[in-house]
């Protein structure tokens, strides 16, 4: 998959690379090998990746409940994972980044496993493996495809990111989306994948706070602005586009409907953007529900993810049908979730 | 795709620089900047195209640069009788050093 040279929806197949590696010229040549030797490289990264989930899930770990959490440290350097400083079931460091990954990735491991018998990323207790003050002043947090990575922010227009709770659940969802088949990170299976994110990145601090839906502030990222930004938090999954407006930031502009719906090559494809749409079909969901928003429309988001015949380049109407299928049969044709669901997606644009 | 559609970086035109994704994306932080090369001197185009060589190998798919919240930057080359520009996506930890300095200084100095 990963290849070096595309246009816009056009990406180079390796024989094309290959015949570059024969045809081509010698700058082309260099680029080419090069390339294809990145390929392999990262095929191999992956294969090599796949083994050691494998081998970490083999290990003896915990027993399904109970969670297996490594927090390192880069010590503001970018090596993976880094010095480990606090391993599961340690007392408090003193460092407030540490044990903020260290609560919140148990509260994200409680969610899954309490409101949906999920052991951990992989189901079959994979470690929870995050690395924080990673860079000088690192303003984002990411999933590497093995484990969690944050930055402290540079104190001014971001803080430390693990202070939100929500978004070291929305990076354990990246982790458990890979292992549920994926979601392409582009356009709306992208917007859909972060979608999720956000999704189960609210219900863990609604879970963690105990909160019923119409309780929740169903922002992303609340805490994390330093004092030079004016905004409340990343994104809302209750009124996107309204997160934060910001000289220096910009203005929130994710769309709430599909009327609104941002073409651009940027982000790929608008995955951060677009998201606001599925977000904002979930939180009309939950609210008409009511209750604890993890115990049905949770539940059938977490359903439509792990449909075995969702595909990794779902679109939204794709997704939004599976959502109405997993809640019929588990509620039942006519039923107030099914109802529910259909009127979310209906309102958003995704159904007429 | 084929092997004649891919220009020489002699024919480039513009450079536009942008840094995506991160799981805060903002419209702010993206700072993008554009370059004229047919405008710069020889000697600036010469450093342009000395970095971008450096740059091809480190470039990955869309797909792969930015999945999981992971921030890259996205170059776009213009050449001299294409009609679309050519795209690249570095991941940031992949990145030369030289192509993030020319993305911090929003290409002043080039």
């Amino acid at each position: 998959m990963p290849i070096a040279v595309h246009r816009p929806s056009t990406v180079l197949p390796p024989y094309v690379l290959d015949r570059l590696v024969r045809y081509g010229s010698a700058r082309l040549r260099a680029f080419a090998s090069d390339t294809l030797a990145l390929d392999r490289h990262l095929l191999a990264q992956r294969v090599s990746h796949r083994r050691l989930s494998i081998t970490t899930a083999q290990a003896p770990g915990t027993p399904p409940g109970q969670p297996w959490r490594l927090v390192h440290s880069a010590d503001q350097g970018n090596q993976l994972p880094g010095r480990l400083v606090r391993g599961e079931g340690q007392p408090d460091s003193g460092d407030a980044a540490v044990d903020e990954a260290y609560a919140w990735l148990g509260a994200t491991y409680r969610l899954y496993w309490e409101a949906f018998g999920r052991h951990s990323i992989d189901q079959a207790g994979l470690p929870l493996i995050g690395t924080v003050h990673y860079g000088q002043g690192y303003e984002n947090a990411f999933w590497n495809g093995e484990q969690m990575v944050f930055g402290d922010g540079d104190g001014e227009v971001f803080q430390r990111f693990t202070r939100a709770i929500d978004i070291v659940a929305h990076e354990l969802t990246h982790g458990v989306i890979d292992h549920q088949g994926g979601l392409l990170y582009r356009d709306q299976s992208g917007a859909l994948n972060e979608s999720l994110c956000d999704v189960f990145g609210s219900l863990v601090k609604q879970h963690h706070l105990g909160q019923q839906a119409d309780e929740a502030d169903w922002l992303i990222g609340e805490g994390l602005f330093g004092p030079a930004v004016t905004g409340r938090a990343l994104r809302s999954l209750a009124r996107p586009g309204s997160a934060y407006d910001d000289p220096l930031l910009g203005r929130d502009p994710q769309p709430a409907h599909m009327r609104d719906y941002v073409h651009t090559q940027q982000d790929n494809g608008g995955v951060h953007f677009n998201s606001g749409i599925p977000n904002q079909a979930f939180h009309r969901v939950a609210v008409a529900l009511g209750g604890h928003a993890w115990e049905r429309a949770g539940r059938i988001w977490y359903d439509a993810l792990c449909a075995p015949q969702r595909r990794a380049d779902c679109s939204f109407a794709e997704f939004a049908g599976l959502t109405l299928q997993v809640a019929t049969e588990r509620f039942g044709v006519d039923s107030a979730e099914e109802v529910a669901v259909r009127e979310g997606w209906r309102a958003v644009g995704v159904w007429s | 795709m084929v092997v004649s559609d891919l220009p020489s970086l002699q024919d480039l035109q513009w450079l536009h620089l942008s840094r995506e994704g991160g799981v805060a994306v903002m419209p702010g932080l993206r700072r993008p900047c554009s370059i004229q090369l047919d405008e710069c001197p020889e000697p600036l185009r010469e450093t342009l195209r000395g970095l971008l060589d450096e740059t091809l190998p480190c470039a990955v798919a869309p797909e792969e640069a930015g999945r999981g919240d992971r921030r890259y930057f996205l170059l776009e080359l213009v050449f001299a009788g294409q009609d679309a520009p050519l795209r690249l996506c570095v991941p940031e930890e992949a990145a030369p050093a030289a192509l993030v300095q020319l993305w911090r200084s929003g290409g002043a100095g080039t």
